[in-house]
C-alpha cells in the first residue's frame, strides 16, 4: 500500500479497487471473531484454504473477516455472492463445501441453518430471522471485509467520509452536522456527542487529546471487541475527524488487557494507515496532522470510567477523581481531552457520508441511529445485534433472539451491566432508547442484554453483580469500599438462608446514601441491580428471607437434590459420578441421594438422562 | 529475567514511565509474574519510586507477584456465562484441584482464575485452559478439562 | 451553562443560608470555613491536594432547580447563584452513611464516634470488623509522603476491599527517612511511632536521631535531615543544631 498523497489519488485508488474485483470470484466468508475462533474457526479457514487450493478450477478466494454476529451458529461460514449462510462447521466439512456448493452449486442440507422456532431450513444469510430483523448499518461491514487489509475497508468507501471533511469542511461544520444527526454516546453515559465535542473545542489549553475508550468491562457485552477485531478502520477514521472537529493532533486507544486479538489488529490498522497517510503529517494534504499511541489496561473495570481510564494512560492508579471540572475540560495531564466509546466513534464516518437528514430519519426523537447490544445468556440465537434505537424488548429477545430455549419462561432482561437493571416480562413491550431505560429503572449501558429464564434466580443476580463490583471496586472511597462489600454481605446471608426481617428495607436505606456519597459511577450505580430486583421481584426476596426457599433453584443452601424413585431406572451413573460419594443404590433399583453428605455440585443433574434428579 | 532484556523492553517505550503498564505486560508475558528484583530494576530506569510501582503492580489483576503454575485455568465469570451455571464449575475446579480462585496448586501445576468476561458469551459457561476454550462447560467435565484421569482425581481424595 | 461573576475577581455562594464572595475555584469547604461554618473532613490536611476519598464533607448543592451532592473538600466555586446546604436531609444522610460503615470497618476509633454523634449516630448496625482496625484508607499519609515530604516510601497496596497502605512488598522501605509526617497527619492515630534511647521505630525501620551540641536533646532522625539537606544543596553543618536552639543562637 503506497502513501496516498490527496483526495483524488484516494479516489483513483478506490476505482482502480473496484475494476480489479471480478465479479465472477466467489469468496468464501469464515467468521475470524474471538467467539468462533475459539469454536475452531481457524482450521475451517485453513481446511478451506487447503481445498480451494487443491481445486484449481475454482475461482474462489477465503476471507477471514471479523465477528459476523450471529454467535450461537458459529463457526460461521458465508458464501458470498450468493449469500449461503453455512452454521456449525467443521474442518471436515471443507472439502464438501469446495466440491459441492463451489464447484457444483449444491447445497449441503446438514450445515443448513434451522430456525429454532418455526424449524424451518433457511440457506440465506439475509432470509434468517436473526439477520432479517436487524439494521446493520455498523455491524453488517464485518462479514464482508478481512480486517487486516486497509483496501477492504477503502473498497467499501472507506475513508471517504475523512476525504470529504478535510477537503471542504470547517471543524465547526463537522460539530455541527455530529449534532443535527443527535448522536449520543455509545458507551454507557448517551451523552450528547457533538457536545462534548464542542466544548473540548472550546476548553482553554493545548494539546488537546481524543481518546477511545476500547476498556469494554460490563460482563456479557462484547460489541467493541467485534468492532474493533472486525473493522478496525472505521473506529479510526470516526476517531481522525474526530480530532479535526475538536482540534487534536494526538489520539489514544485504551484497549482492555483481555482483547488480544482487537489490540493486535487495531495495531496493523495504526500501521497502514501511517503508511498510506491517514495519520501522521498532512494528511491528505489538508494541512492537518494527527497520530494515535496505543495504551493497554490492566485488569481494572473501573478503567472504563473517563478520570480513571485517562490516570491509568498517564501510568498512574486506574482510580477516579473528582470530575466537578469534566475531563473534558481538565484531562490527560490536565488537558482538554475527549473520551469517546468505540461505537460511538465507528458511527461518525457514516454521518458524515450520509448526512445527518438520513442518520436522524432512524431511530426515536431521544435516541437517533442503531445501537449494538450484546444479546446472551438464556436465549436461542447467542450474538451480537444491531437494531435502530425504539424498537421492542420483544422484537430482540423473541424476533432476533429466537427467544428462550427448552420451551423455558422468559423472567427478565439485565441491561446496563453491573450500572444497570432489570426488565420483566410486564417490559417486553418496552421501545428500547436511551430515555425509556433509564426511566424504567435500568440505563443503556454499553449494550450488554443478559436473558434470564425460570431458573434465573434475582437475588442471586443482585448477589453476583455486587460481588463483581466489590473484586473491580478501587477502594479509594468508602461508600464503593464499604458500602457494597456490606451490601454483599446482607445477599450473601439472604441467598444462604440466614435472611432477616428488614433486610430488604436496609438494603432500600443503603442505596440512597451510597448513591449521594459514593466518588464515582462504580459505586455510585451499585445499588442499582439491588433495587430493580428487589422492585420487580420483591416475591423472591421474601422466599428466601421468610420461607428459606429459592423458587429457581440456584441458592445452594436454600436446594435440594433428590431423585424421584418412580422415573430412576438404576443406571448407576449418577453414582458414578457423585463427587462425594453421596448417592447410594443397587443396580437398576432406584437411587438415593444422602442430604447429609451432598454437596450440592449438580452433577447428577447433569448426567441423569431420565430427569430422575429433582432440583427443588 | 536478565537485566539486559528487561532494558530491551523499558527501551522500546523509551523509558516513558507513563507505559509503566505496558512494560510490565510484556515483563509478565515473559516470565509468568514480576519478580522483586526487576521490579526494582524497572523503577530505577524510569524514576518511578518504588512504593508507586509496587503500588501499580497490585492494582492491575493482569499482574501477579507470585510465580504463576505451569498450566493456567481461567473460568469466565461474566454474566452471561453465570447465568448459564458458571459458579458451579468454578466450585467443582476448586473442588478438584483443592484451592480458591487466584491461588495456585502446591504442586504449581495448576494456576486458578476467574476472568470477568472474554466475550465468547455463545460459548458459556466458559473455561479457558492454557489459551484452550471449553465451552458449554458443566462441573461433571471438570476433569476432563484438566486432562487429569478422572480416577487419579478420586483417589486423591 | 456558567454565568459570569458580578465583579472580575470574585463569586457569591450562598452557604446554610449565609452569603459569601469567593475568589473563582475557592472550594467549597474554605468559603465556608470563611463564613465560620465548619464542614466536617477526615481526609482533607492544608499541606496537600484534596483527595475526595472519605466522603464526609458531602454537602447539598443546589444550581437553579437541580440538586446533587458533592464533596465539599474539592468542590471548586465557579459560578454564580450556587446554593449549598451543608446539613441538609441528604447530606446528612450521607454523613451518616459514610461514618456508620466506618465505625463497622474501625469499631475501636474514637474519632468517628464523636463524628458520628454529631450527625445523630450512636452505633452502627453492620458487623464489627478487627477491633484493632484503625486505618480509614483516607489517603493523608500517603499523600504526604509524596507531596510534601517526597520521600515516596509508602503507597496503597491492592485494591477494593483488600486496599491497605504499606511499604513495597511489604518489607522495609528504603525510601522512608523517619520523618514521621505520616504518624502526625493520621487522623486515627495508626501508625504506629515510637522512640527509644535516641532511636526512632516507625514503618519496621530504626532511625537514629541527631542529637543537638547545645541543648543535647534529641531532635530529629540523621535520614531525615541528610535527605532534606542534599535535596535543598546545604552545607554540611547546616543542621547540626536543633531548629530551637538555632532560634536563641539568633
Amino acid at each position: 500500500m503506497k502513501k496516498i498523497n490527496n483526495y483524488q489519488e484516494l479516489e483513483q485508488h478506490r476505482q482502480q479497487l473496484k475494476k480489479e474485483t471480478d465479479p465472477s470470484l466467489v469468496y468464501i466468508s469464515v467468521c475470524g471473531g474471538s467467539g468462533c475462533l475459539a469454536f475452531g474457526g481457524e482450521k475451517v479457514a485453513a481446511a478451506l484454504e487447503k481445498e480451494i487450493k487443491k481445486a484449481s478450477s475454482v475461482k474462489a478466494q477465503l476471507k477471514l473477516t471479523g465477528c459476523h454476529g450471529f454467535c450461537e451458529k458459529g463457526p460461521l461460514v458465508v458464501i458470498r455472492p450468493q449469500g449461503i449462510l453455512y452454521a456449525k462447521v467443521k474442518p471436515e466439512d471443507a472439502a464438501e463445501i469446495v466440491s459441492e456448493t463451489i464447484v457444483n452449486q449444491r447445497i449441503i442440507e446438514r450445515l443448513v441453518y434451522k430456525d429454532p422456532v418455526s424449524k424451518q431450513r433457511i440457506v440465506k444469510e439475509e432470509d434468517i430471522p436473526f439477520y432479517k430483523n436487524q439494521k446493520r448499518i455498523i455491524f453488517g461491514s464485518n462479514g464482508f471485509i478481512d480486517p487486516t487489509s486497509i483496501d477492504d475497508y477503502i473498497g467499501i468507501d472507506g475513508y471517504s467520509a475523512l476525504a470529504k471533511v478535510l477537503k471542504g469542511m470547517k471543524p465547526e461544520q463537522v460539530i455541527s452536522e455530529v449534532e443535527k444527526a443527535g448522536l449520543r454516546g455509545r458507551g454507557g453515559g448517551g451523552f450528547p456527542t457533538a457536545l462534548k465535542w464542542k466544548t473540548c473545542r472550546n476548553a482553554p489549553g493545548e494539546p488537546k487529546y481524543v481518546i477511545i475508550n476500547a476498556d469494554e468491562g460490563d460482563p456479557g457485552a462484547y460489541m467493541d471487541r467485534s468492532v474493533l477485531e472486525g473493522n478496525p478502520h472505521s473506529v479510526l477514521e470516526g476517531l481522525i475527524i474526530g480530532a479535526f472537529a475538536i482540534g487534536s493532533s494526538q489520539g489514544f486507544i485504551y484497549i482492555r488487557h483481555e482483547y488480544p486479538l482487537a489490540l493486535r489488529n487495531f495495531r496493523t490498522a495504526l500501521d497502514q494507515a501511517r503508511k498510506a497517510g491517514f495519520l501522521g503529517k498532512n494528511i491528505l494534504g489538508s494541512g492537518f496532522s494527527f497520530d494515535v499511541q496505543v495504551n493497554q489496561g490492566g485488569g481494572a473495570f473501573v478503567c472504563g470510567e473517563s478520570s480513571a481510564l485517562m490516570a491509568s494512560i498517564e501510568g498512574k492508579l486506574g482510580e477516579p477523581r473528582a470530575k466537578y471540572v469534566h475531563t473534558v475540560e481538565r484531562g490527560i495531564w490536565d488537558k482538554p481531552s475527549n473520551l469517546n466509546n468505540v461505537e460511538t466513534w465507528a458511527n461518525v464516518p457514516l454521518i458524515i457520508n450520509k448526512g445527518a437528514d438520513w442518520y436522524a430519519k432512524i431511530g426515536t426523537e431521544g435516541s437517533k441511529g442503531t445501537k449494538i447490544f450484546s444479546l446472551v445468556g438464556k436465549i436461542n440465537n447467542t450474538g451480537l445485534v444491531e437494531v435502530p434505537m425504539g424498537v421492542t424488548l420483544k422484537h430482540i429477545v423473541f424476533d432476533i433472539g429466537g427467544g428462550i430455549p427448552n420451551k423455558k419462561k422468559f423472567k427478565a432482561v439485565q441491561t446496563g451491566g453491573p450500572s444497570g437493571g432489570c426488565l420483566p416480562e410486564s417490559l417486553l413491550d418496552l421501545q428500547v432508547d436511551f430515555d425509556r431505560l433509564t426511566d424504567a429503572g435500568s440505563m443503556m449501558g454499553s449494550g450488554g442484554m443478559i436473558v434470564m429464564d425460570e431458573d434465573t434466580c434475582m437475588v442471586d443476580v443482585a448477589r453476583y453483580f455486587l460481588n463483581f463490583l466489590k473484586d473491580e471496586s478501587c477502594g479509594k472511597c468508602t461508600p464503593c469500599r464499604e458500602g457494597i462489600r456490606q451490601m454483599l454481605a446482607i445477599l450473601n446471608r439472604i441467598t444462604e438462608g440466614k435472611g432477616q426481617e428488614g433486610d430488604v428495607e436496609q438494603l432500600e436505606e443503603m442505596s440512597g446514601g451510597i448513591m449521594d456519597a459514593a466518588l464515582c459511577a462504580l459505586g455510585g450505580t451499585s445499588p442499582n441491580p439491588v433495587m430493580s430486583t428487589i422492585k420487580y421481584f420483591r416475591n423472591e426476596y421474601n422466599a428466601h428471607i421468610r420461607d428459606h426457599k429459592c423458587p429457581a433453584g440456584v441458592c445452594k443452601a436454600l436446594v435440594t437434590y433428590s431423585i424421584d424413585p418412580q422415573k430412576c431406572i438404576g443406571c448407576g451413573v449418577c453414582l458414578r459420578n457423585c463427587s462425594s460419594g453421596a448417592i447410594k443404590g443397587a443396580k437398576k433399583k432406584p437411587h438415593k441421594i444422602d442430604p447429609k453428605k451432598c454437596i450440592k455440585c449438580g452433577i447428577c443433574y447433569e448426567v441423569c438422562k431420565f430427569a430422575s434428579v429433582k432440583r427443588s | 529475567m536478565k537485566k539486559a532484556e528487561v532494558d530491551k523492553i523499558i527501551n522500546s517505550y523509551g523509558a516513558d514511565r507513563s507505559q509503566v503498564i505496558a512494560i510490565l505486560n510484556e515483563v509478565q508475558d515473559e516470565e509468568r509474574y514480576l519478580p522483586e528484583e526487576t521490579l526494582k530494576h524497572i523503577s530505577e530506569r524510569l524514576k518511578l519510586p518504588l512504593a508507586q510501582l509496587y503500588s501499580i503492580s497490585t492494582f492491575y489483576r493482569a499482574f501477579s507477584l507470585v510465580p504463576k503454575g505451569k498450566h493456567q485455568c481461567t473460568v469466565c465469570m461474566g454474566t452471561a456465562c453465570h447465568v448459564r451455571g458458571s459458579e458451579r464449575v468454578l466450585s467443582e475446579l476448586e473442588r478438584v484441584l483443592k484451592v480458591k480462585s487466584g491461588e495456585t496448586t502446591k504442586d504449581r501445576e495448576f494456576s486458578l482464575d476467574t476472568v470477568n468476561c472474554v466475550g465468547a458469551c455463545a460459548l458459556g459457561p466458559l473455561v479457558i485452559v492454557d489459551g484452550e476454550y471449553h465451552g458449554g462447560a458443566s462441573p461433571n467435565q471438570v476433569a476432563s478439562i484438566l486432562g487429569k484421569d478422572k480416577s487419579t482425581a478420586k483417589a486423591k481424595k | 451553562m456558567s454565568h459570569q461573576a458580578t465583579t472580575a475577581s470574585e463569586i457569591k455562594v450562598l452557604i446554610d443560608g449565609q452569603e459569601a464572595r469567593v475568589k473563582p475555584e475557592t472550594t467549597i469547604f474554605l468559603a465556608a470555613k470563611a463564613l465560620g461554618i465548619s464542614i466536617p473532613t477526615l481526609c482533607h490536611h492544608p499541606a496537600v491536594e484534596p483527595y475526595g476519598a472519605c466522603r464526609v464533607c458531602t454537602v447539598e448543592l443546589k444550581r437553579g432547580k437541580r440538586s446533587r451532592m458533592v464533596t465539599a473538600c474539592n468542590y471548586p466555586i465557579r459560578e454564580e447563584g450556587l446554593e449549598i446546604q451543608t446539613r441538609s436531609e441528604r447530606a446528612l444522610r450521607a454523613r451518616r452513611l459514610v461514618l456508620e460503615l466506618l465505625m463497622a470497618r474501625c469499631p475501636e476509633v474514637k474519632i468517628l464516634r464523636d463524628m458520628a454523634q454529631e450527625v445523630g449516630l450512636e452505633k452502627s448496625r453492620y458487623p464489627k470488623g478487627d477491633d484493632k482496625e484503625r486505618c480509614i484508607l483516607c489517603g493523608l499519609c500517603v499523600n504526604i509522603c509524596n507531596q510534601v515530604v517526597g520521600a515516596n516510601a509508602i503507597g496503597f497496596v491492592s485494591r477494593g476491599v483488600d486496599r491497605k497502605i504499606g511499604t513495597p512488598f511489604l518489607e522495609n522501605s528504603m525510601d522512608c527517612i523517619g520523618c514521621g509526617a505520616c504518624a502526625f497527619a493520621c487522623p486515627t492515630q495508626c501508625i504506629s511511632m515510637t522512640e527509644k534511647d535516641g532511636v526512632r521505630k516507625i514503618w519496621d525501620r530504626e532511625f537514629k536521631l541527631a542529637v543537638c551540641p547545645v541543648c543535647g536533646n534529641y531532635y530529629a532522625p540523621i535520614d531525615q535531615l541528610e535527605t532534606i539537606r542534599k535535596q535543598v544543596n546545604l552545607p554540611p553543618d547546616h543542621f547540626k543544631v536543633c531548629f530551637t536552639c538555632r532560634g536563641l543562637k539568633l
